[in-house]
């Protein structure tokens, strides 16, 4: 797995890779391999029979269906935000830039109370829709909030430094062809940003999938309607029913190594793709 | 800016129309739920807002996140640095595998990291049990909270320094090295004049994360007030007390953290774009 | 300070970037590690350097043994392809880098870089970052850091690669004039035919990992001792043809070889270079090769005239100097027909093999003779 004969004369190999190793064992594998254990104490059928339990697959239906719905959300606008941020100059550029990390930097707890008490009927947002008929918080609505928000960045920031590398002289040469504007968008815009923007999407699912803090102040976390998959393990630890929550987290946890996988994988191609074309 | 924009779009309405809209989304999406925050934290005014801040168990909270964030961010800044330092300088078999392995806490949901360690840790797990035989409990204690912020905020001074240093490349170091200085004296002379404002992004980073996480802790915490509370499950139990004002003014606490690392970010992007304008400038 | 290298050879992964290669450089001499990207060359002197450690063999410096030693124990000045300046520091922090690690005193830290200021001529500019210098004053920066710390070797990675033209002329003449002052050992790496064979005492030609040719400049451009070193010391004109009766013959075209280079093989081919060849309105006794004149570049010491086979082939385009002179009293135009007449050609009967050097000088000179005539009756009409 690891060879140590390496190249190049800088000091410091030994150290380096001692104290990475060190850490990584410790800190990242250790802790897998209890995991491990944990499982390897539960029989096929056991392990099946959790996974598959009704309420769990409701709450993969629900974790999977608002991950999909925030991140084709995020999806557009991240891209009417990245193209807003690159192609204009405006007073405020820097500060609406600035604005589209917050998600990232806000502590999920922090943006679930805010958002939860935003959309409630008693906040700003919720007497306007209750009037429409609507209610966002405490139910599959409010997860779908919720993980939009905490993924936001993902897409602009994935789209943003393709869109600005996107040489002018494209567009210019499609203009003086006489292509309407749309048509460039669709015709060399689109074809040179589709990876990226695809990349951020899967980017923002991903994390999705995986949060929890916010999504649970605002949920509501009604058994077979608003319950996430993270809800799920938390509930079985509480039950000390370590066997189910291991088993549920271990579903959770492959799901999420093969779609960061894919993604690295879907990006080498691309960059490769990329750089052979420069 | 270099870059030359085409015409594409930039006719007045479609232009106004596109940042109009940009904006109102960004206020109604990411401002207001920050603005509320303040509001509801405020909205009994100043006085009311310093004795939720001075209740014993806020300041406890306080401490305790404190606590957690001064212990995990030296050590993951250690390791990061050292880290950044392996993968982009030595070629080794295995070097792909580390930087793919790097990046499980940023894939795995919070709350499988915290059931990582329960599992562990715990008093039935692996270590735990051992552990419990000389009556050291790690799991529903503070180092339970250090181990898993650990854990959750590992990557992000790595992920900040290994682009930067690929793109540096190591001919300073080299040259340093060659001019006579040893591994410290080329690290502190050379690199790390290089990396600081990465690495303090980085560590603004991790300090946020490790202060603000929220899945993680809430598993391993059993959320004990005045022993096991951190400001992020702190909001969680006062909110559950009903006692909104309380929560919106830790939560108020938390953001305010937040806004800190958003100024931190724009001002090491500041610095880098000075440096990249200055030697632009002197190119031509 | 004398350099050996004995049996040196380097992979990565599996890539041979070195084969075991042998190489003496005398002390105080001006070397130049020569050749095309992926030769090795910067790999040999990063291994000499220390910034690389040999799979096999041993680097000796002065008959010590210093295969073992670590780059900071060897003394040797580096000037890097890109400077490598350090980047936060002034120009007289930079340079005194060296010398503070020595641990010398302040007073005389000054005093040195001062010195060394005034010996790269840039003592104005002590107090500028890197980033505000130009490409030519960082080289001399990076090169007074090199020399701060009295290195017994001066390795340079492509000195003076990124430089434009007049810029390089001028640094190459004051490295030049650097290195016989000081009388270090120095070498440097270019991929610059020019370059090396202009500024140094010896020159080692590398080709994919093995030193193909090491002589003095003067050695490697009139003895190049393979088809490699003919192709990247400067442009060849090509013939190849087949072998009949003594002549290598292609269409209408011919060249008269002797009797060793016609016995070896049925076809060969001809190496001739644009100094070693003149034009004339007639072919010779022991060549034919018709040719047409299809562009004439004045600027330059001589008369660049780029000529097109006629009734026969070549793949690029053939390249003969011809001194001013000449040129105004031929007065050729594009067009024009002529023949083109060797003093000198190299026979390689197959691409590996040794050039065989054909010497027509006996012809050379009656042609010369015809040619003048001709050209005198030329001008009067």
């Amino acid at each position: 797995m690891l060879s140590f004969r390496h190249r190049g004369i800088l000091p410091g190999f030994g150290l380096s890779l001692g104290i990475s190793l060190l850490f990584v064992s410790l800190v990242l594998l250790l802790p897998i391999s209890g995991l491990v254990i944990q499982l390897s104490d539960m029989s096929w059928s056991q392990f099946w029979w959790v996974i598959t339990d009704p309420r769990v697959v409701a709450s993969y239906r629900v974790t999977l269906v608002s991950a999909l719905i925030a991140s084709l959300i995020n999806g557009l606008l991240g891209l009417l935000l990245a193209w807003v941020l690159v192609r204009y100059d405006f007073y405020g550029r820097r500060l609406l830039d600035g604005l589209v990390d917050l998600p990232f930097a806000l502590p999920t707890a922090v943006a679930g109370i805010a958002l939860s008490a935003l959309w409630a009927s008693n906040g700003w947002y919720g007497p306007v829709l209750d009037q429409l008929g609507i209610k966002v918080a405490y139910t599959p609505l409010g997860i779908i909030v919720a993980m939009a928000f905490t993924s936001l960045p993902f897409v602009v920031r994935s789209v943003q430094p393709v869109l600005e590398d996107l040489p002018a002289e494209d567009e210019e040469a499609a203009a003086s062809l006489g292509a309407s504007d749309l048509h460039i968008f669709a015709t060399v815009i689109l074809p040179a940003i589709w990876p990226a923007w695809l990349t951020g999407m899967a980017l923002s699912f991903t994390r999705s999938l995986g949060e929890f803090g916010a999504i649970i102040f605002i949920a509501g976390n009604m058994p077979f309607v608003s319950e996430i998959t993270s809800l799920m393990i938390f509930i079985r630890l509480q039950e000390f029913d370590y066997a189910a929550a291991s088993a549920i987290a271990a579903v959770v946890l492959l799901a999420s190594l093969l779609l960061l996988l894919a993604i690295n994988l879907w990006q080498n191609r691309y960059l490769k793709r990329l750089q052979g074309r420069s | 800016m270099l870059y030359r924009r085409s015409s594409l779009g930039q006719s007045p309405w479609l232009k106004y129309s596109l940042i109009g809209l940009a904006f109102v989304i960004m206020t109604l999406y990411v401002l207001a739920p920050l603005a509320f925050i303040f509001v509801r934290a405020f909205s009994q005014g100043w006085a009311n807002y310093l004795s939720v801040i001075l209740d014993p168990y806020t300041r406890h909270a306080i401490g305790l996140t404190l606590v957690v964030a001064l212990l995990t961010v030296p050590i993951n800044l250690l390791f990061g640095t050292f880290l950044a330092w392996l993968v982009t300088r030595y070629e080794f078999r295995g070097r792909k595998l580390l930087m793919t392995l790097i990046d499980i806490p940023f894939a795995v949901s919070p709350i499988v990291a915290g059931l990582l360690y329960l599992l562990l840790y715990g008093s039935q797990g692996l270590i735990g049990g051992w552990l419990d035989q000389y009556d050291v409990q790690l799991m529903f204690a503070w180092p339970g909270l250090v181990l898993v912020t650990l854990f959750v905020t590992s990557p992000f001074v790595a992920r900040e320094l290994i682009p930067l240093m690929q793109q540096q490349g190591q001919d300073e170091e080299e040259a340093a090295i060659s001019l006579g200085a040893n591994g410290w004296q080329m690290f502190s002379q050379v690199t790390l004049p290089k990396i600081r404002w990465a690495l303090l992004y980085g560590v603004v980073l991790t300090n946020a994360r490790a202060m603000g996480e929220f899945g993680a802790v809430s598993v391993v915490s059993g959320s004990i007030r005045g022993q096991t509370n951190t400001l992020a499950l702190h909001i969680e139990l006062l909110a559950q007390d009903f006692n909104a004002v309380g929560a919106f003014v830790s939560a108020s606490l938390l953001a305010s953290l937040a806004l800190f690392t958003l100024l931190i970010k724009a001002l090491v992007e500041w610095r880098q774009q000075q440096q990249l304008n200055t030697s632009l400038e002197d190119s031509q | 300070m004398s350099i050996r290298l004995s049996n040196i050879s380097k992979t990565f992964g599996q890539f041979q970037a070195l084969q075991p290669i042998n190489l003496e450089l005398p002390k105080g001499q001006f070397t130049a590690l020569l050749g095309p990207s992926g030769s090795g060359k910067t790999t040999l002197l990063r291994i000499i350097a220390g910034l690389e450690h040999a799979d096999q063999g041993q680097i000796f410096l002065d008959q010590q043994d210093v295969t073992r030693q670590p780059i900071k124990d060897r003394q040797v000045g580096l000037v890097f392809q890109n400077y490598a300046l350090f980047r936060h520091m002034t120009v007289a922090d930079n340079i005194a880098f060296g010398l503070k690690l020595r641990k010398l005193a302040k007073a005389e830290i000054h005093k040195q870089v001062m010195a060394l200021l005034e010996m790269v001529q840039l003592p104005h500019l002590a107090k500028r970052y890197p980033a505000q210098l130009s490409g030519g004053q960082k080289q001399r920066v990076a090169l007074a850091r090199a020399l701060a710390i009295n290195p017994r070797v001066l390795l340079l990675d492509e000195p003076f690669g990124a430089l434009d033209e007049q810029v390089r002329q001028e640094l190459r003449r004051s490295l030049r004039q650097l290195h016989d002052q000081l009388g270090f050992t120095s070498v440097f790496v270019t991929h610059d035919q020019q370059e090396a064979l202009e500024l140094s005492d010896q020159v080692v030609l590398m080709s994919h990992g093995r030193i193909e040719q090491q002589g003095s400049p003067k050695e490697l451009f009139e003895r190049p001792q393979s088809r490699f070193a003919f192709e990247f010391l400067g442009h060849n004109n090509l013939f190849q043809g087949q072998l009949q009766h003594q002549r290598l013959v292609q269409g209408q075209a011919w060249l008269q070889l002797n009797a060793t280079s016609s016995a070896t093989s049925e076809q060969g081919t001809v190496l001739l270079r644009p100094h070693e060849l003149s034009l004339a309105n007639q072919a010779s006794e022991q060549a034919h090769l018709p040719m047409q004149i299809t562009a004439i570049n004045l600027v330059g010491p001589q008369v660049q005239i780029e000529l097109e086979p006629q009734g026969w082939q070549s793949d690029k385009p053939w390249q003969v100097g011809i001194s001013h002179q000449q040129f105004h009293q031929w007065q050729p135009e594009r067009g024009q027909l002529c023949f083109a007449v060797p003093h000198l050609a190299h026979f390689f009967a197959s691409h590996d093999s040794p050039p065989q050097s054909l010497r027509f000088e006996q012809l050379s000179k009656s042609s010369q003779l015809v040619d003048e005539r001709q050209l005198a009756y030329n001008s009067l009409t």
